[in-house]
C-alpha cells in the first residue's frame, strides 16, 4: 500500500480507449456547436416547438441536469458529514459531476431562450426575483459557486503533492495548491473548512432542486403542473437519479483506473442500498402523485393524465416505472444485490428517469391548449435533428469534463483515502489556506448580498415596468402590491444564507491555530 | 384613472374573422413563408375560439384579455411585459429574451413567439404599417389593445388636433387620461350607431366623415368588426358604454376561477 497511493497522483496519460472516447465526444460536441450555429442564425424554427409546446427537450434536459448535480454534494456531503469511510474515495467524482452538470444545465436553458446575448445580458441587469427563472439563476449561481469551491478546496492536498511531479501542468497545480505544506495545523484548518461548506451546500442543493420544481408548479394554467408536491418530487428524483450516475461513473473509473482495491464491490453494495431507498420514495411520490389526478379527477388533469397513462405516451410511463419497479425488487432482494446487478441497475434507472423528465415537461404542455382556436396548429412535439444533437452535445460535455477532470487530478482523494503525504516542493506562494477558504466564503457571500440588493432594488426602485406584477384596485387610483410570496421565499432563502456564512466566516477568523 | 377593457357581445359576432384579419393587417403580423404557415406556427393576436359543446359550435373573438392581475407579468424574469398604469398588458420587445415562461403561465394562449425572422411577401412590405414595431426573431408578442392608436388620440387630444365631436366632450378641467376615455366612449358610441339613429342624430354630434377616419383612434379589431360586437372602452368611467354592458346578466368572463381577472367580458349568445 505505500506505493499504491504514488500512481494516482501521476496523471493519466491517455489510452487507446480514452482517444476513442475523446474522439468521439469531440465530434459530438462539434456537431451540436454546428447544431447551435444554425439555431441562432435561423432562429427556434428549426426545432420542434410550437406552440402550445413551447419547452421541449431543453427544459427536460435542464430539469434532468439540475437533477444529477444533487449527486456531488448529497453524497460528498454526507460521506464527510458522517464520516463514512467507505464512501470517500467516491466523493470527488461526485463532485465533478455537481459543477460538471450544473454547466450543461445552464448551458441547456441558454439552448432554450430566443435571445442568447439578450439573455446573458439583461438577466444580471434587468432579472425580477418575482420570476421563477431569477430564482433558478440565483440559486444555480449558488450551488456553482459552493460546488466549485468544494471541490477545490478537497482538492488542495492533492494538487499540492503532484506540483512537485514533472508534468506539463505542474504550472497550474502549483497555482491551485496555495501555501499547502501539509502540516496538522493546515489540515485541521481544511477538514473544518470542508465540514463547513458541506453544510453550507446542503441548503442551496435542497433549494435549487425545490426552485426547478416550483418552476412547474407555479403554473396555474397547465393542467397537473400546479401542484405542491413538485418541490418535494423533484428532490427526491435528484437524489435518485444523481446517485445513478455516480454508481455508473464510479463503476467505468473503477474499470478503466483498476480501483478493486480502494473501491470494493461492497462499496457498490452500500451504494445500491441507497439507491433502493430513493427508488422506493421515488415510486410513493409518483403513487401520490398519481392517486391524486385521478382520484380528483379534474377533467383537464384527467386528460393528461390518460394521454401519458393509456394514451400516445403510455408506452414510455410505463418503461419508466417498470425499470423503476424492476431496479427496487433486484435490489430490495439481498442474494439478488450483488454489485453487478447495482450497476446494471444505475444503469436503467438513469435514462427512465430522464423519460421521466421529458414526461413531466410535455404532457402537461401538449394540453396546455384550453382554448384551442380556428388558427392553432396541432398541439404536439416532435424534436427535430437539432435538439437532438444539442442534447447529445451537452451530455458529451459533461463526458469530456469528467475525462479530462480524471486526467488531469487524482480521481480519488488520496488524502482521505491513504493519509495526506508530505509535499516535495516549497510552495511558491504567499496566499495561506485560511484566505483561500476565506475567498471562498466571502464569494458565495458576496453573491448573497449581491442577490439581496438585487431583490431590494427591485422592489425599491420598482419602475412602472419592472416590477408591477399585482396591481389591486380600489377606486380611484390603483394601489401597486408587489407579489410578497415569492420573495419571502427567496429573502428567506438568502438570509439562511447569509446566517450560515457569517457563522462560517467567524469560525475561521475566530479559531485559533492548533 | 383609466381601465381599458373591451365587451364582446357574442349575440352579435357573426366569427366573420374580419378583426382577426384587420389585427394582421395593423399590427405588421408577419405571414411567413408556406412551410411555415403549414407547421402551425402563424401568429394572430385576435383569433376565434373553437367550443364544440353538444353538437353545436360556437365561436368567441379572443384578444389578448388584459388581466388586471396578469399571470404572464408575474413570471417574466426581466420585466419585458408589463401592466401599464391604464391597465394595458404591454410587451416591449427590445427587453424580451424569448424564454416562453409568459406563453406557458397564460391560461388563455394569447401569447406567441417569433420562430423565425418575420416574412412578408414583396408586394405587402410597403402596406406595413410605421407606428407598430416589427418583431425579431426570439421574441414573444402578444395583443396591445392597439396601444398605439390610444397613445395618438391622446397626441392629438393635447394638441387639439380633433374632431369637433371630440372636442365637445372633453372639457378643459379634465385630465389627459379622462379626455381620452371620453373621447373613445363618444367615438365607439358613434361606431355603433345604427343608420336610422344616424338621421335622428342632432348633426352637430355628428362629424360627418365619409370615410371615418377618425374612428381609427379605435383599437383595429373594434373598429373593422362588421356585427359591431367589439366595444371598446374605459371599464373605470361608469357612464361609458362599455362599463354599462359589462353590467349585463349575460356577462361573463374566461377561467373567472383562475382569478386572472381579465378585462375581455363577453356577452353569452342566445337569451
Amino acid at each position: 500500500m505505500e506505493v499504491g497511493y504514488n500512481k494516482y497522483y501521476n496523471p493519466g496519460g491517455f489510452s487507446r480507449i480514452a482517444y476513442a472516447t475523446l474522439g468521439i465526444l469531440i465530434i459530438v460536441i462539434a456537431l451540436a456547436l454546428h447544431a447551435w450555429l444554425q439555431q441562432l442564425t435561423q432562429g427556434l424554427a428549426v426545432t420542434g416547438l410550437n406552440r402550445p409546446v413551447v419547452w421541449g427537450i431543453y427544459m427536460a434536459n435542464f430539469v434532468f441536469f439540475i437533477s444529477i448535480s444533487m449527486s456531488g454534494t448529497f453524497i460528498s456531503s454526507v460521506m464527510r458529514l458522517l464520516s463514512l469511510e467507505w464512501g470517500k474515495p467516491i466523493t470527488r467524482i461526485a463532485e465533478v459531476i455537481t459543477v460538471g452538470s450544473l454547466l450543461m444545465a445552464a448551458l441547456n436553458i441558454l439552448f432554450d431562450v430566443g435571445g442568447l446575448f439578450r439573455a446573458l445580458i439583461y438577466i444580471p441587469l434587468f432579472g425580477r426575483i418575482q420570476s421563477p427563472v431569477g430564482w433558478d439563476v440565483i440559486v444555480l449561481l449558488f450551488y456553482l459557486l459552493t460546488g466549485l469551491g468544494y471541490l477545490h478546496v478537497a482538492l488542495i492536498p492533492d494538487i499540492a503533492v503532484m506540483a512537485g511531479k514533472e508534468s506539463r501542468f505542474s504550472w497550474l497545480y502549483s497555482l491551485l495548491r496555495y501555501d499547502w505544506r501539509g502540516d496538522k495545523d493546515q489540515l485541521h484548518l481544511l477538514e473544518s473548512g470542508l465540514k463547513i461548506l458541506a453544510i453550507v451546500t446542503v441548503p442551496v442543493a435542497v433549494m435549487m432542486h425545490t426552485v426547478t420544481g416550483w418552476i412547474f408548479g407555479g403554473m396555474k394554467a397547465v393542467s397537473t403542473w400546479n401542484d405542491a408536491i413538485m418541490g418535494p418530487y423533484f428532490i427526491i428524483g435528484a437524489l435518485l437519479s444523481g446517485l445513478s450516475l455516480v454508481i455508473i461513473t464510479s463503476a467505468i473509473i473503477r474499470w478503466r483506473f483498476a480501483l478493486h482495491e480502494v473501491i470494493p464491490d461492497r462499496t457498490f453494495i452500500n451504494l445500491g442500498k441507497m439507491l433502493l431507498v430513493f427508488l422506493l420514495g421515488y415510486l410513493y411520490f409518483m403513487l401520490a402523485e398519481t392517486f391524486t389526478v385521478r382520484y380528483a379527477a379534474v377533467s383537464e388533469d384527467i386528460r393528461v393524465s390518460e394521454f401519458s397513462w393509456t394514451g400516445p405516451y403510455s408506452p414510455l410511463t410505463w418503461y419508466v416505472l417498470a425499470s423503476l419497479v424492476i431496479a427496487s425488487v433486484v435490489l430490495l432482494i439481498p442474494r439478488l444485490r450483488t454489485y453487478k446487478a447495482v450497476i446494471a441497475m444505475s444503469a436503467a434507472v438513469l435514462p427512465a428517469m430522464w423519460v421521466k423528465r421529458v414526461l413531466i415537461v410535455l404532457p402537461g404542455l401538449i394540453h396546455h391548449d384550453s382554448l384551442p382556436t380556428v388558427q392553432s396548429a396541432l398541439p404536439q412535439y416532435t424534436p427535430t435533428y437539432v435538439e437532438f444533437l444539442l442534447t447529445a452535445g451537452s451530455f458529451a460535455g459533461l463526458a469530456l469534463i469528467l475525462l479530462l477532470f480524471v486526467k488531469l487530478f487524482p480521481v480519488l482523494p488520496v488524502w482521505e483515502v491513504f493519509g495526506v503525504q508530505k509535499t516535495k516542493t516549497e510552495p511558491t506562494t504567499n496566499i495561506s489556506l485560511r484566505a483561500v477558504l476565506t475567498g471562498w466564503m466571502s464569494g458565495i457571500l458576496i453573491t448573497t448580498a449581491y442577490v439581496a440588493v438585487w431583490a431590494a432594488s427591485t422592489i425599491i426602485f420598482a419602475g412602472e415596468n419592472s416590477a408591477v406584477t399585482y396591481s389591486v384596485k380600489l377606486a380611484p387610483t390603483a394601489i401597486q402590491v408587489l407579489s410578497i410570496p415569492e420573495l419571502a421565499t427567496t429573502a428567506m432563502f438568502n438570509l439562511l444564507i447569509i446566517v450560515a456564512l457569517a457563522g462560517v466566516l467567524a469560525i475561521l477568523f475566530v479559531r485559533r491555530r492548533g | 384613472m383609466v381601465r381599458w377593457g373591451m365587451v364582446i357581445d357574442l349575440d352579435k359576432c357573426t366569427a366573420c374573422q374580419a378583426c382577426v384579419v384587420a389585427c394582421k393587417a395593423e399590427n405588421n403580423i408577419p405571414i411567413g413563408s408556406e412551410a411555415e404557415q403549414a407547421a402551425g406556427r402563424q401568429i394572430s393576436w385576435m383569433d376565434l375560439i373553437v367550443k364544440n359543446s353538444e353538437g353545436r359550435v360556437a365561436m368567441l373573438p379572443r384578444p389578448c384579455m388584459h388581466c388586471d392581475n396578469p399571470p404572464c407579468v408575474q413570471v417574466c424574469p426581466v420585466g419585458a411585459t408589463f401592466r401599464r398604469e391604464d391597465g394595458i398588458v404591454d410587451q416591449d420587445y427590445n427587453r424580451c429574451i424569448g424564454c416562453r415562461l409568459c406563453m406557458v403561465a397564460c391560461p388563455y394562449g394569447v401569447r406567441y413567439f417569433n420562430w423565425r425572422e418575420p416574412s412578408w411577401p414583396d408586394t405587402y412590405l410597403e402596406y406595413l404599417n410605421p407606428t407598430v414595431p416589427v418583431r425579431p426573431a426570439g421574441v414573444v408578442e402578444k395583443c396591445t389593445f392597439c396601444v398605439h392608436r390610444i397613445t395618438r388620440l391622446k397626441r392629438d387630444i393635447s394638441t387639439g388636433n380633433v374632431p369637433t365631436a371630440i372636442a365637445k366632450v372633453t372639457k378643459n378641467n379634465m385630465s389627459l387620461e379622462e379626455k381620452t376615455s371620453k373621447a373613445v366612449d363618444t367615438l365607439m358610441r358613434r361606431l355603433i350607431m345604427k343608420s336610422d339613429e344616424v338621421e335622428r342624430a342632432d348633426p352637430e354630434d355628428l362629424w360627418i366623415d365619409f370615410d371615418f377616419r377618425e374612428l381609427n383612434y379605435l383599437p383595429s379589431c373594434v373598429r373593422s368588426c362588421t356585427g359591431r360586437a367589439l366595444i371598446f372602452g374605459d371599464l373605470d368611467d361608469p357612464e361609458s358604454l362599455v362599463s354599462q354592458m359589462a353590467k349585463s346578466k349575460r356577462a361573463f368572463r374566461l377561467f373567472e376561477e383562475l382569478g386572472t381577472n381579465p378585462k375581455v367580458i363577453y356577452l353569452q349568445e342566445g337569451r
